[in-house]
């Protein structure tokens, strides 16, 4: 038979236990996300690195607006203003997907001085970041020119 | 039961809560510590920024991967870049896609390489063992 201070000794415990157990699954989950959250800096990659990354095709790559010559020869910077449309954007140089292509890097790309903007099928001018780049355009005539490529980078919506 | 029973009953139950949190803690540290997620996803990351740059390079170009990735498998195709371990689920692979400019093809693999190499060839990125 338990004596009175043996049944308040349980009872206690039991109340005590009742809070650490609390206590003790917070801690469990804190230090479980804490480190989910460490993992998680671990392999964070700065959007504005893949962007840079994705934007050299724009005027280094002839299938984008690079300049071919007749020969065959790609030359890297020198932006061919007759293939700098929104046709060309979307069917040979960067398409995302119609549903869900809001979620990936999606660009508006404005050449400074020719005033001339075209985009990429899912982008909507939710800009996150600008990027700059120096280039050469070459006009109808063959004449190559200063400008500059604005690319305004919508990373998701 | 008497006093001294139940004493002795709650000390074996308090001692199974400390070992218990201690194994739970335990548990979460080593597997985050020894996890390789991290590694898969960095390579996966890596390898599709490669393969981002190798597009906006004009010509031809061979590109080795720095990081040794003789724990995983490596599969390129046209939609992204796999990174697994050898039997392992699909739905644990680490997947990371990228839109290729049109007329290009993306292919190759390498399982338990340690070093491997993206290689542009005409409008072709392959990945291969170095």
């Amino acid at each position: 038979m338990l004596t009175k201070k043996g049944q308040f000794d349980i009872a206690r415990k039991t109340i005590y236990w009742m809070i650490a157990g609390v206590m003790i699954t917070l801690i469990v989950l804190a230090f479980a996300f804490i480190f989910g959250g460490y993992k998680s800096k671990l392999t964070y990659v700065p959007g504005e690195i893949r962007a840079e990354y994705i934007a050299l095709r724009f005027a280094n790559n002839e299938e984008c607006f690079a300049w071919q010559d007749v020969s065959g020869i790609v030359h890297a910077g020198i932006i061919d203003i007759s293939k700098f449309t929104d046709e060309q954007m979307n069917t040979s140089c960067y398409f995302t997907n119609l549903n869900q292509g809001y979620e990936e890097f999606n660009f508006g790309v404005t050449l400074e001085n020719e005033k001339k903007s075209i985009r990429t099928n899912n982008y909507y001018h939710k800009d996150d970041y600008t990027l700059f780049k120096e280039v050469l355009i070459r006009d109808e005539n063959g004449l190559i020119k200063k400008d500059r490529l604005i690319i305004y980078v919508q990373e998701k919506i | 039961m008497n006093s001294k029973g139940s004493s002795i009953l709650m000390m074996i139950f308090e001692i199974l809560i400390v070992l218990l949190t201690v194994y739970l803690i335990t548990s979460i540290a080593y597997a985050y510590g020894s996890s390789t997620m991290a590694a898969k996803v960095n390579a996966a990351e890596e390898i599709r920024m490669m393969v981002d740059t190798l597009v906006g390079v004009p010509g031809e170009a061979v590109v080795e991967y720095s990081k040794n990735v003789s724990q995983f498998s490596l599969l390129l195709d046209n939609a992204g870049i796999a990174v697994f371990e050898k039997g392992q689920a699909k739905n644990l692979w680490i997947i990371r896609e990228f839109n290729l400019p049109k007329g290009y093809k993306a292919e190759g693999s390498a399982e338990n390489e340690t070093r491997v190499c993206l290689e542009k060839k005409v409008k072709k990125i392959i990945l291969r063992p170095c």
